[in-house]
């Protein structure tokens, strides 16, 4: 798993329940759009992660229908899964007092 | 205004970068997105957000070996074999024309006055084979490498064969009506090619046909006015220069100018004649799947205060 994944994997984790538009996530990763969508489709790809049309009327909202990403069941717990993983492999052995993530 | 247009450009080429069966997908909710930013008066953070899709690698659907030595085969079947069939096409015409007005019992002055309209219409009924064989190899969704395999295939083809058999100067007379046609010709396609992806098919063909017929006119003239014939052939008789070469009928034009015009345009106007039938064939043909209008020209609006 790249540096990039986890950081929207964890961005997904922080409320796992919530819709996330594709803004929404740019803004939490600090990632750019062309690095950002391609990780999402992987995501889906693999089944981690649901995509779905805002149920909006766009005549009415002024405004076109996004769509909006969450993680599925089985997405949140490999998510979890994967990120302890990388933490246990990339912490430094005997280090202390390191924050605990959101995840 | 000017960056929506910009920005709407950007996603546009940005999803064509994607797999087929998601563009259309992507380019809904990045457009949906884009919408947000204009609305917010972020111009140029909304640019930055399709300028990074444009340039950003793009996911790419796994792909087997079995589908990559098929995809192989696919490309070097329409730039290789492509040209070579078209020649075999023209040969097997040639023949068919003058088989079919040797076997009609006229005296040898009919035959020599019909072997050329007779040759065309072989040669017209073989463009339209050719059409159908080109539909069938095309490539959707790869329009550049079409209409590379279909235009500057064929013309390095004709510029090597005329360089290796053809007789002295032969290059440097057919070179330059070759280059204009079949340059022209790419351009033709990849306008009318970009119709036909929106969906306006059947005005696609009819525009890429009747633009080939200016451009045969074209290269005609080219051809003629660089062999520079003594005494120069009429420029009024210039738009007539091609009809003459496909029919043999002199249509106005004075029988030494005929004779001039006849001479030069040997059998290069049949020749791409069947090139052209195969082109616009490949690049016409088929649409890409799942693909429609909405994605290839449209795209739903991000200027704010519009759905």
């Amino acid at each position: 798993m790249t540096v990039t994944t986890a950081r929207v994997l964890a961005a997904l984790l922080t409320d796992p329940g919530t819709d996330r538009y594709g803004l929404e996530l740019i803004q939490a990763t600090g990632l750019a759009s062309g690095t950002l969508y391609p990780i999402l489709h992987r995501l889906q790809e693999a089944g981690w992660l649901a995509a779905q049309w805002e149920d909006v009327d766009p005549a009415a909202a002024g405004r076109p229908a996004r769509r909006f990403y969450r993680l599925t069941p089985d997405g949140v717990e490999s998510a979890r899964l994967a990120l302890a993983e990388l933490r246990r492999q990339t912490s430094v052995p005997g280090s202390q007092g390191s924050a605990r993530p959101a995840w | 205004m000017v960056t929506r247009r910009a920005t709407a450009a950007l996603l546009r080429f940005a999803a064509r970068r994607w797999p087929e069966r998601l563009r259309e997908e992507l380019l809904r909710e990045w457009a949906a997105e884009a919408h947000v930013l204009g609305e917010q008066g972020r111009r140029w953070a909304m640019l930055r957000y399709a300028g990074s899709l444009a340039i950003a690698r793009p996911a790419r659907e796994p792909v087997s070996a079995l589908q990559h030595v098929h995809n192989g085969w696919r490309a070097a079947r329409l730039v290789l074999l492509g040209p070579l069939l078209v020649m075999l096409m023209l040969t097997l015409s040639l023949k068919a024309g003058w088989a079919a007005v040797g076997a009609l019992p006229v005296g040898f002055t009919a035959v020599m006055r019909l072997y050329i309209p007779a040759t065309t219409v072989m040669c017209l009924l073989a463009a339209v084979l050719l059409a159908l064989v080109g539909r069938s190899w095309s490539l959707p969704g790869r329009p550049v490498l079409v209409l590379a395999a279909v235009t500057l295939a064929p013309l390095a083809l004709l510029t090597l064969l005329e360089a290796r058999l053809g007789p002295p100067m032969q290059l440097a007379l057919l070179g330059p009506a070759n280059a204009v046609y079949f340059l022209g010709l790419a351009l033709l396609l990849a306008w009318t090619g970009s119709r036909a992806r929106a969906g306006r098919r059947r005005t696609a063909w009819l525009l890429a046909v009747l633009g080939a017929v200016v451009l045969a006119d074209v290269a005609m003239m080219v051809l003629i006015l660089r062999a520079n014939p003594a005494p120069t052939p009429a420029l009024f008789g210039a738009p007539q220069w091609w009809m003459y070469s496909l029919t043999g009928r002199v249509l106005g034009l004075s029988n030494w100018d005929a004779f001039g015009v006849g001479s030069l345009a040997e059998v290069g106007t049949w020749t791409r004649m069947l090139f052209t039938g195969f082109a616009i064939g490949a690049a016409l043909g088929r649409p890409a799947a799942g693909a429609s209008g909405r994605t290839s020209r449209g795209l739903p609006d991000i200027a704010p205060g519009r759905p």
